[in-house]
């Protein structure tokens, strides 16, 4: 291992400035002007900083922000059926899910907790989910002083939804981001599934 | 020497085996769906075809068996087409509800389907639908995903032998259903669940909270249901224990769990656990902290020590704790108090059985091995069912069945019904009578030539019954004359003794013939065992006549190995036993008493008796998980860990020392030998105890057949007893036979109206700790009374009536069941349910050879019970 | 050949009786089998005479009985398969009815040489009368010492009964035949161990088909040189043809093996019925690949059939001309296949269910091109992998029809209707 450390360190010779061209450089500034043309060059231009809390730059579509979890709008009901997928597939852990059998023994999504400071917003979980249940909105202002306001309870992920992302803004997202894969997963017309389980909490055939 | 070429590999082996394993040998995989651990291959998932060079069609590697010379290809372009086309084919009617189905992520179709499977289905027609059931009350059946590998019907008739599910209809309408149609009605052990490799069988306790990404953590331990000491690893999500699951790779039991053991964890969890320490106050049990607890015990026994000596303070363990508890609880009660009083529920049968046994042939006589009755050619069953008591020592004597041999039960055969070819249930009472004969017949056609003059003095002071007498007790000639014939040609024979062969009298004559039968047969001896460690729990010199290791108090007298190695000195005198102890407290000998574990007032008949015995006492203090009829009576209560909230070992029936390991902790209850060793240093024990290993390492120092073993050694199989089924100590004492020469009587049967009662040990009840059990109670919800349809109808009752058993002792209510099984004259109700236990309802005397329990006053009237 | 072996005498009605087949010289052979012969000379003979299964595969019969009777275990049991479900075949009916003697006497010769003590006919569910027949024979062969235990006062000890299936075409197959008179679901079995080796109740078994046992009196009493001249060289003997379909005289015929096709049809059956042109030739029961009319002049026989890209199979001929819509016979003969489907193997047990599916829209004129190539590719994939025939079957004779009669698949296709109609 240390020989191998001592090969790869390689002596680099510096060339050294000697005599009158070290001298010019020194008296006339040579260096720090070179080091204040940016400096001055933008002194004159319009500055690039935005005054933030006065002046907010509106997020690209697409933006990975706060996370909400979709409502369905025929059932007002999230669509998340709770495979746990996208826990899953986080790589900071900071999803977690408890299901439970509900009375017509289908599968009931009792929390869904997003740990929105673990939360490195890489997406995976909008990737993986099958149904297009999870999104990252284009909010980012979430700032607190209370760690437990970052834990976002499944009722406040959906209202999430419905603040940021109302209108055809959900369904836009999905198509221009995420839609080839809702697509992939949409269950066939005729495909037997789900017999005797509740249309209105978990509906696999309206999941694009 | 066989040599075969997979993929260009060079495989040699010197067994025919089957290419798939060939391959598995040298890393190759060909993947299978209908292949599983101890199930014969079946070919038909046609989903491991290989190519063999010179055969034309593809050959399943599941069957097909190596020879010289064969050339195997496992990766073709043909090879994978086929795959593909097994996968679409399953997935035509296999619903993809993967995000829901428990399965996902487990799910062997999802794991090939990913590897090998298409992108996408061609199916255009439509998919069959099966119908899920929910009727069961652990299992759920979706056979919408069912792949028709028939794993789970053949895990039940090959391994189970409960022969309860199949697969009906033909063709691609094909569904597995139980036999019985609908809902199950079986042993409901669920193996058939972990045989399943996709999500048509699952476990209804985690329905839709399980996913395998979920498991925060998983735990090998051992069941704590019964005697056998199944291995089982238990799958944690945040101190909750999402489920049990078998391994099949370590344990005795090699991935066969029952159905106690596999649902019925849930009790841990119950709502009714203790939460903190208890202590009475004006007469009402308050909550207090530890400290408070741990000091007011150690000043109340220290006050009755002091004021009426060390024999006025009595200790029961029990078999449903750790070797450490156990070995805590008898140091406390020795050393620390002074007394030889400790005993526990092992005293009702379990004990006298085994050193009965014991004295006639010397220690270790039933130290055998489970595993091991498989490969025997003949089971004799007396006392009990081994499928209800120990039901995964009961699937090893099936399995003598399946691979030929005979199997024998004197009495009910219950689980065994299906195994034996003539019934031997005899009249109430009479089981002397059948032994006898049966034995004296053995005897005489064996020549036998016995190097015990002992017993063969005993064997020819018999007197045999004829065949009259037989038949009046109900068991046919011919039945009795087979049994005898095919004992004779047995090789390799196995007794099994259960409990009923001493609850009901004539104990120490039922265990000689037992015992003389199978010295005359050579055979080997079982007893069973229903918890998890009565041995250990005597091991551990829990019982007032042996210190820790099985060593005789009269022993340490001279020898003084307890003192010498770890300073101790033992107490002088015989302790008291169980039932003696109760009726000291009756009398007032006894003062003050330490409860670990044990519920002596629904387990010891004569519930009044006990409970007005133990309301004597000036100081009772329990230890337990619930608030028992016991516990509800102390004067400190403790809360103790749960069996999956501790470490400890537990020693088996086959005296298989194993180890038991910390899963969840969702009370705040200590471990049982924590709480006594606080005890005992309030009281002023020198020794400290940091962990259940340092307990451990004391014991393997002072006790002798412990020594040497290592408690990190213990894991797998490993650690057993150092006995190899060979008796340690030589048979030299002569031991007594109550009524030996008598012939035995008829039963006299019970006059109308009245019906003998026994107890039941039914499958899902066979643990006093299942009432608390959700899951087993879903099973059996109500105590049942077994009793044989003519007598319930000349009782004038009918099938599931609720009745009420009326006794000198007590009643109790419960639903009639008609039985079949049951002799004529004879019910059976479990000791499960609180207030309707058997043994709270009939009364007891001591058997005068053994000691043990000897269950009277069980002559009942069963009326209908009143309307509400 | 002039004389009829196989269903010589059932013109007669009273030969069904043992007094009429008596009188027509039945039980000779046995007589002479037992009287003359040891168990070890009629296996020879058997082996010379070039004797092959009846059933379908064609095995020789003499090599079958060498392996049961080289296996050392005992009781050996005989079994006759006469559980004939394959469409199309009605060969061992005129037998089962007719001629129930030469089968018993048949089968007592093999036990005498198998060494066979117990036997069983399983006889197809749907042949209630022929149940009768065989069991009123089996009363009369029991009276007369011809079975029993102590036959011919020889010391040799056979009973016969018989088992009536219910009404799986599976059971066919023998070791689904096994498991069924075992009282289990019918399914085959794996293989090896085969049932000469572990057949029923785990015993050597001999499973011969009813034409073949039929067969076995002939060559004890003529000899093995006289049956080899029949027919040809390495398929000798008589065979039972049952022809079916568009001819002007369907029925049962005895002709020596090696007959050609055309012969059949046109000598034998009368040609084709209102003068129709062929359209193509089952030869041998529906699971065995339909054979286009150029073919016709191909020998039947188990050796020449494979060589035109068919089987000789059961021997039943079905005829097909011109009116027959050739979608619609597959279609329907998928719908038996799959109703038939035992289920054990997934090929087979989803396969056929979706090449029926598929089948039904072709026929229904509600398919694409695609459908016609997802068809190919299932039958492509069910071919060869099934556990046990019969999925193989199905899917081979879909193939092969598929290959010889594309444009009335894409005709239906395309028109949306039938070519035929």
């Amino acid at each position: 291992m240390n020989d191998m450390k001592i090969k790869d360190v390689v002596v680099m010779e510096r060339k050294e400035d000697t005599g009158i061209g070290r001298f010019l450089k020194t008296v006339f500034f040579v260096e720090i002007l070179q080091g204040m043309k940016l400096t001055l060059k933008t002194m004159f231009t319009k500055p690039v900083t935005r005054q933030y809390p006065k002046e907010k730059r509106p997020a690209m579509p697409g933006f990975r922000g706060l996370h909400a979890l979709v409502r369905n709008p025929e059932t007002q009901q999230a669509k998340c059926v709770g495979c746990g997928l996208c826990a899953a597939v986080c790589p900071s852990r900071c999803i977690t899910i408890y299901t439970s059998e509900g009375e017509k023994h289908e599968k009931v999504v009792d929390r869904y907790e997003i740990e929105v400071l673990r939360c490195l917003y890489c997406a995976l979980c909008v990737e993986a989910c099958p149904f297009g249940a999870v999104v990252l909105t284009e909010h980012y202002e979430y700032a607190g002083y209370n760690k437990a306001d970052f834990k976002m309870t499944k009722d406040k992920l959906l209202e999430n939804w419905d603040k940021y992302m109302a209108g055809t803004k959900g369904e836009e997202y999905f198509k221009r981001f995420w839609g080839p894969r809702a697509d992939d997963f949409k269950t066939p017309e005729n495909q037997a599934v789900f017999k005797g389980r509740s249309q209105s909490k978990v509906d696999l055939h309206n999941a694009e | 020497m066989i040599k075969i070429t997979i993929d260009g590999i060079e495989v040699q082996t010197d067994r025919e085996i089957t290419i798939l394993e060939a391959a598995k040998q040298v890393g190759i995989e060909i993947p299978t769906l209908c292949t599983f651990k101890n199930l014969s291959p079946s070919g038909s998932c046609r989903m491991c075809l290989v190519e063999i060079e010179r055969l034309s069609r593809p050959q399943t590697a599941c069957t097909v068996k190596i020879t010289d010379g064969m050339v195997v290809r496992t990766n073709s372009e043909a090879i994978m087409r086929a795959r593909k086309a097994v996968l679409e084919f399953l997935l035509i009617n296999h619903p993809l509800d993967c995000p829901v189905c428990d399965k996902a992520g487990e799910c062997i179709l999802q794991d090939l389907s990913a590897k090998y499977g298409a992108a996408a289905g061609r199916f255009k027609e439509g998919k069959r639908t099966n119908p899920v059931s929910f009727e069961d009350p652990v299992i759920v059946r979706d056979m919408q995903r069912c792949i028709l590998c028939t794993r789970c019907v053949r895990t039940c008739d090959d391994l189970q032998g409960a022969f309860a599910i199949s697969v009906i209809n033909r063709g691609s309408h094909s569904l597995i259903e139980p036999f019985s149609g609908g809902r199950f009605d079986c042993e409901y052990c669920g193996n058939c669940l972990s045989a399943c490799p996709v999500g048509a069988i699952t476990s209804k306790l985690h329905r839709h909270t399980y996913r395998p990404w979920y498991i925060e953590r998983q735990v090998e331990t051992i069941c704590g249901h019964c005697g056998v000491g199944c291995t089982l690893t238990l799958q944690m999500r945040e101190n909750t224990i999402i489920r049990v699951i078998p391994d099949f790779e370590k344990g005795l039991n090699s991935g066969m769990l029952c159905v106690m053991g596999r649902f019925g964890y849930d009790y841990t969890e119950h709502e009714e656990r203790l939460r903190s320490p208890l202590i009475r106050k004006d007469g009402e049990l308050v909550p207090v902290s530890w400290e408070e607890a741990v000091e007011f015990t150690a000043w109340r026994l220290k006050e009755l020590v002091k004021k009426y000596g060390g024999g006025a303070v009595a200790g029961i363990a029990s078999g449903r704790c750790t070797n450490e508890d156990n070995y805590m609880l008898q140091k406390l009660i020795r050393y620390v108090l002074g007394s030889n009083n400790i005993d526990s529920a092992a005293r009702l049968f379990y004990r006298p059985a085994v050193s009965y046994l014991e004295r006639m042939f010397g220690q270790g006589i039933t130290a055998n091995l489970i595993p091991g009755i498989a490969n025997s050619d003949g089971v004799f069953v007396a006392g009990g069912d081994p499928t209800t008591i120990n039901p995964v020592l009961g699937i090893a004597v099936r399995s003598v069945w399946k691979k030929g041999g005979k199997v024998f039960v004197v009495g009910k055969s219950g689980g065994l019904r299906s195994n034996i070819k003539h019934e031997l249930n005899h009249a109430e009472g009479a089981g002397a009578l059948v032994l006898t004969w049966i034995l004296a017949k053995v005897y005489e056609k064996k020549n036998f030539i016995s190097e015990n003059s002992i017993i063969d003095k005993k064997l020819s002071a018999l007197k045999v019954p004829d065949m009259d007498m037989l038949v009046r007790v109900g068991v046919s000639p011919e039945a009795l004359q087979y049994t005898a014939d095919e004992l004779v040609r047995l090789k390799n024979p196995v007794v099994i003794i259960g409990p009923e062969t001493v609850l009901y009298g004539n104990g120490s004559k039922n265990l000689f013939l037992l015992g003389a039968l199978n010295y005359v047969l050579n055979g080997r001896l079982f007893v069973l065992m229903d918890e998890p460690n009565t041995q250990g729990c005597l091991d551990m010199g829990c019982s007032p006549g042996v210190l820790v290791g099985g060593r005789p108090v009269e022993l340490e007298t001279f020898g003084h190995k307890m003192e010498n190695t770890a300073g101790m000195k033992t107490p002088e005198g015989t302790g008291l036993n169980l039932f003696e102890m109760i009726n000291g407290a009756n009398s007032g000998s006894i003062k003050a008493m330490f409860v670990m574990g044990e519920n002596p007032v629904f387990n010891i008949p004569d519930k009044k008796k006990v409970e007005s015995a133990l309301q004597k006492l000036e100081f009772l203090a329990v230890s337990d998980i619930f608030l028992t009829e016991t516990a509800s009576l102390a004067d400190v209560v403790f809360p103790a860990s749960a069996w999956s909230e501790k470490d400890g070992t537990y020693t088996n029936l086959e005296r298989r020392l194993q180890r038991l390991r910390k899963g969840t902790m969702s009370s705040r209850g200590r471990a049982d030998w924590k709480i006594l060793a606080d005890i005992c240093k309030a009281l002023g024990m020198k020794e400290s105890y940091t962990d259940v290993k340092s307990v451990w390492d004391e014991i393997s120092r002072i006790s002798s057949v412990h020594s040497g073993v290592r408690y990190e050694s213990l894991i797998g199989r490993g650690g057993i007893w150092p006995y190899g089924g060979e008796p340690l100590r030589g048979i030299e004492g002569d031991f007594e036979v109550e009524g030996l020469e008598d012939m035995p009587e008829l039963p006299g049967f019970a006059q109308s109206g009245r019906v003998i009662l026994k107890e039941d040990k039914s499958l899902i009840h066979s643990s006093s700790l299942s009432r608390y059990s959700p899951a087993l109670m879903g099973v059996a919800s109500e105590p049942l009374l077994m009793i044989n349809p003519v007598t319930a109808q000349s009782l004038g009752l009918s099938d599931n009536e609720r009745v009420v058993i009326t006794s000198d002792k007590g009643t109790a209510v419960a639903i009639l069941r008609a039985d079949r099984g049951m002799p004529e004259g004879v019910a059976a109700l479990s000791n499960t349910f609180k207030d309707n236990g058997f043994r709270s309802i009939v009364g007891y005397t001591i058997d005068p050879t053994l000691k043990s329990l000897n269950i009277t006053d069980r002559v009942v009237t069963i009326e209908r019970a009143k309307q509400l | 050949m002039d004389e009829r072996i196989i269903l010589r005498n059932t013109d007669d009605p009273l030969n069904a009786s043992i007094a009429g087949y008596m009188a027509h010289g039945g039980y000779k052979a046995l007589e002479q089998a037992v009287g003359e012969l040891t168990p070890r000379d009629i296996i020879d003979e058997i082996k010379s005479s070039g004797l092959r299964g009846r059933g379908g595969a064609g095995f020789p019969t003499g090599m079958k009985w060498q392996f049961a009777s080289l296996d050392p275990k005992f009781p050996k049991y005989l079994v006759c398969n006469a559980d004939e479900g394959e469409p199309g075949t009605f060969k061992d009916r005129p037998i089962l009815e007719h001629n129930p003697h030469l089968l018993i006497e048949g089968m007592i010769i093999s036990a005498y040489a198998l060494q066979s003590t117990r036997g069983y006919i399983y006889l197809r569910g749907e042949y209630p009368h022929a149940k009768r027949v065989l069991e009123r024979a089996i009363e009369e062969a029991l009276a007369s010492g011809y079975l029993g235990n102590d036959i011919l006062s020889k010391h040799f000890r056979f009973n016969l009964t018989v088992h009536s299936g219910a009404g799986a075409y599976i059971c066919g197959e023998e070791t689904a035949l096994l498991d069924s008179l075992e009282g289990r679901r019918g399914l085959p079995r794996l293989k090896p161990p085969f049932p000469v080796n572990s057949g029923l109740w785990g015993k050597p078994t001999i499973v011969n088909n009813v034409e073949t046992f039929a067969n076995i009196p002939y060559i004890v009493s003529q000899g093995a040189k006289a049956y080899a001249s029949i027919g040809v060289k390495d398929c000798p003997g008589p065979k039972l043809f049952s022809v079916s379909g568009r001819v002007n005289k369907p029925g049962v015929y005895e002709l020596p093996m090696g007959i050609s096709l055309r012969e059949i049809i046109y000598t034998h059956c009368g040609g084709i019925k209102g003068g129709g042109s062929l359209k193509g030739v089952i030869p041998g029961g529906i699971s065995t690949p339909i054979i286009a009319p150029e073919n016709i002049d191909c020998p039947m026989d188990f050796v020449h059939l494979p060589k035109y890209g068919s089987m000789l199979g059961s021997g039943a001929v079905m005829v097909f001309d011109d009116t027959v819509c050739i979608v619609r016979v597959y279609e329907r003969a998928m719908k038996f296949f799959e109703h038939e489907s035992c289920g054990k193997c997934t090929p087979c047990r989803e396969g056929t269910a979706w090449m029926r599916a598929i089948l039904g829209r072709i026929e229904r004129g509600d398919a694409s091109e695609r459908d016609l190539e997802t068809l190919q590719d299932v039958a492509e994939n069910v071919t060869g992998k099934t556990f046990c025939p019969l999925g193989d079957g199905a899917a081979g004779v879909l193939l092969a029809a598929m290959k010889t009669y594309r444009e009335e698949f894409e005709y239906h296709i395309k028109n949306k209707r039938c070519k035929v109609q």
